[in-house]
């Protein structure tokens, strides 16, 4: 292992990581990265924006904007079983929770079910990324195993990267 | 009449919002009056990428001039002219902005519903809005 990769390990141990699930998958993102987490509230779709966005919330006098929960299933190679693009406000099938989440300036909210736990790095057990199922996109990266089950990291650059990305599509009014 | 005044309408299940001072006519198309041509007609659904409800209201038309262009619309409803004098208006989020979306200006939010507030210059100035303006007229000839 090289000084810098064995760097980036040790740095990873020390930081808090927010573990929570999206279906059947577990996810991490780094703490800091989380700005807020809210019971999720109505999310109305706009029109000429990247297919990857479920709509827009309101949260702190601002317009955020919401990632499908589809895009995150669908990078682990499963496919999401709530409605995709919409989010009637009675649907059972679609994630609760709102994390609000924060890169160079930006925000986005993700959808997920449930908070698992908040952890130190070191207390994922390393696998190996070949022992993992390979994500069908690079929105995640194997990590490791917690509590068993395995683990991914968010690429939050990534994602919004995606989410800048523009394309017309047909979208679909909240109802 | 506050600077904030704006003619809301409904298109596909979205809510949408005007500048008042670029509407110059709605006309209630069920009530059989005959109504005169004004400019050409543009299909905004088709415009923003709205997927059809499977209903074709378009009950009203909505005849607009930005500048000196006259141009016209259609719409499934329209609401009463609203000041939004309570209402947040929040920017358009910059994460989501691109080059085609400039004619969404930002949004209005009464703690309902988020109403599109809608540019008209840009929109005459959109290359989308256009070249839709340019097929209309290539329709008619």
């Amino acid at each position: 292992m090289t000084r810098a990769r064995t760097d980036a390990v040790a740095e990873e141990d020390r930081t808090s990581w927010l573990v929570f699930s999206l279906g059947p998958n577990q996810l991490a993102v780094e703490l800091g990265r989380v700005i807020a987490i809210q019971e999720g509230r109505d999310i109305f779709p706009v029109p000429l924006v990247s297919p990857r966005v479920l709509g827009v919330t309101y949260w702190r006098d601002q317009a955020l904007p919401v990632l499908k929960p589809e895009v995150l299933s669908q990078a682990l190679g499963q496919d999401f079983e709530g409605t995709p693009g919409r989010r009637p406000a009675a649907s059972s099938a679609e994630p609760q929770l709102l994390g609000v989440m924060e890169w160079e300036g930006d925000y986005l909210g993700i959808l997920f079910d449930r908070i698992e736990r908040v952890v130190r790095g070191a207390e994922i057990e390393e696998t190996g990324e070949d022992e993992l199922p390979t994500p069908r996109s690079d929105l995640v990266k194997p990590w490791g195993r917690y509590r068993r089950r395995a683990l991914y990291r968010l690429n939050l650059e990534r994602i919004l990267e995606q989410v800048r990305e523009g394309g017309l599509r047909r979208a679909q009014p909240s109802g | 009449m506050s600077e904030q005044a704006h003619l809301v309408f409904r298109l596909e299940g979205y809510i949408f919002a005007f500048e008042i001072q670029h509407v110059l006519k709605v006309h209630d198309l069920e009530t059989g009056t005959e109504v005169l041509d004004w400019g050409e007609e543009v299909d905004l659904a088709r415009f923003f990428g709205l997927e059809s409800q499977g209903k074709l209201n378009r009950l009203f038309r909505v005849d607009m001039l930005v500048g000196n262009q006259p141009w016209c619309f259609r719409a499934d409803a329209v609401e009463n002219i609203q000041d939004f004098g309570l209402a947040l208006i929040l920017p358009f989020p910059p994460l989501l902005r691109q080059r085609d979306n400039l004619t969404l200006k930002g949004f209005f939010f009464d703690g309902l519903r988020f109403i599109h507030q809608l540019d008209a210059a840009e929109l005459m100035v959109s290359r989308r809005f256009r070249a839709m303006r340019l097929q209309h007229d290539a329709g008619k000839n």
